[in-house]
């Protein structure tokens, strides 16, 4: 093997590998495998606790509101006139014995008109976001840190997946404050 | 012997058979009956990923051996305006204590991100629940309500160090994974190679 084959080789293997490790999830790659319809997310009835107040996070979710209307390639609509017992989204906050600092939860509507839990291939019909302040004082999360982990939970109420690099779906203590514009282009592409 | 005595010992010796009869195919069938299976719904959550034991060490109050007494309920946060957190609740005693101020033979409240409800199993990101056959060296905090402990980083934070676990059992589940296709994993979420490489480091360090 000639030397150019050999330096070929390692370009084509370094390339390879910096894909594998910091691979950027695109298009249809950057949801799950079911989602809210487009028709669920150009106007999500939403309802936000007042325990959201309470734990001093409602800033970070109307910040989080305002990020994912602002997409301009996107029609995302979040309308927060829901009541307790009819919503497509609620957020709530508390004080939780969980070692984690936001939770999605994600429910489809059965034939008896009943939420029940999605496992993966049913429709997207509801989604609850949980924001645990116990975790976020324990481990001295910044004003910067709960938004991002806010932020981070409503991209999966839309259907994100998590990723690794350049992305507001990135998991852990990060100080983004908005979809990095990876997030705005799936975004974009999808709704 | 007399006629009559032969009679009363021939019917007790029936009944007896009988009884051993109805009784053995009651406990076959029981034997027989098959365990209830779950569906598994995952949540999606948002927590640190430490890169090594130390870290989860740094954040640990206690760290122990322990082994689960079979005692679990349920769990709720109360968040107000009819919204509840559910988790399990899940007693373990302290067999070994690496740090923090638990004692050897202490009985203690562990908080499990996960729970069984109804047909489902809803676990979040993975986490699977302590069994009683299981040696777990745990790394926890204290919680605010002061009841019950939680565990560092979730899945982090409990590690499964019994004979029968020393090589680990963790795979990513799947749409169609159902709870036996899984309860004898400790770990099926989506981060299974770091949790290889933590359970690796507690191995090294704690068996």
């Amino acid at each position: 093997m000639n030397k150019k084959s050999v330096f070929t080789l390692v370009l084509l293997g370094a390339f390879t590998l910096s894909n594998v490790a910091y691979a950027e999830l695109r298009r249809g790659d950057a949801f799950f495998d079911t989602t809210p319809t487009a028709n669920y997310v150009k106007d999500i009835d939403t309802y936000i606790n007042a325990s959201v107040a309470d734990e001093n996070l409602l800033g970070a979710v109307t910040e989080a509101i305002s990020d994912y209307e602002g997409i301009s390639g996107a029609n995302i609509n979040y309308d927060t006139n829901a009541s307790a017992s009819s919503y497509d989204l609620r957020v709530a906050a508390g004080q939780l014995g969980l070692d984690y600092a936001g939770e999605t939860r994600v429910y489809y509507l059965d034939d008896d008109d009943t939420y029940q839990r999605h496992y993966g291939t049913e429709a997207w019909d509801r989604v609850k976001i949980y924001l645990n302040r116990e975790y976020m004082d324990y481990y001295n999360y910044s004003s910067a840190n709960r938004r991002k982990t806010t932020i981070h939970e409503f991209g999966h109420g839309l259907g994100l997946v998590h990723q690794t690099s350049n992305s507001i779906m990135q998991q852990g203590k990060l100080s983004l404050t908005d979809p990095t514009q990876l997030d705005r282009d799936n975004l974009s592409w999808k709704y | 012997m007399e006629v009559g005595g032969v009679m009363k010992k021939s019917i007790t010796v029936s009944i007896a058979a009988i009884a051993l009869l109805i009784g053995g195919a009651f406990s076959y069938q029981q034997l027989n009956v098959p365990q209830k299976d779950y569906r598994v719904a995952i949540s999606q959550a948002d927590f640190i990923q430490f890169e090594n034991i130390e870290e989860v060490e740094k954040y640990s109050g206690y760290i122990v051996q322990a082994e689960f007494t079979g005692k679990r309920s349920l769990k709720e946060w109360n968040l107000g305006e009819g919204e509840v957190k559910t988790a399990s609740k899940s007693e373990v005693k302290i067999q070994k204590v690496y740090k923090g101020s638990l004692e050897e033979g202490d009985k203690i409240s562990v908080y499990e991100p996960a729970y069984f409800d109804g047909d489902v199993f809803d676990t979040i990101e993975g986490y699977n629940l302590m069994n009683e056959e299981g040696t777990y060296v745990l790394f926890l905090r204290d919680t605010g309500d002061k009841e019950g402990y939680a565990i560092i980083g979730m899945y982090q934070g409990k590690y499964d160090i019994s004979a029968g676990m020393q090589n680990t059992k963790a795979k990513q589940a799947q749409p169609d994974d159902t709870y036996r296709s899984l309860e004898e994993r400790e770990y099926f979420g989506e981060n299974v190679e770091q949790f290889k490489k933590l359970k690796k480091e507690v191995l090294e360090k704690y068996n």
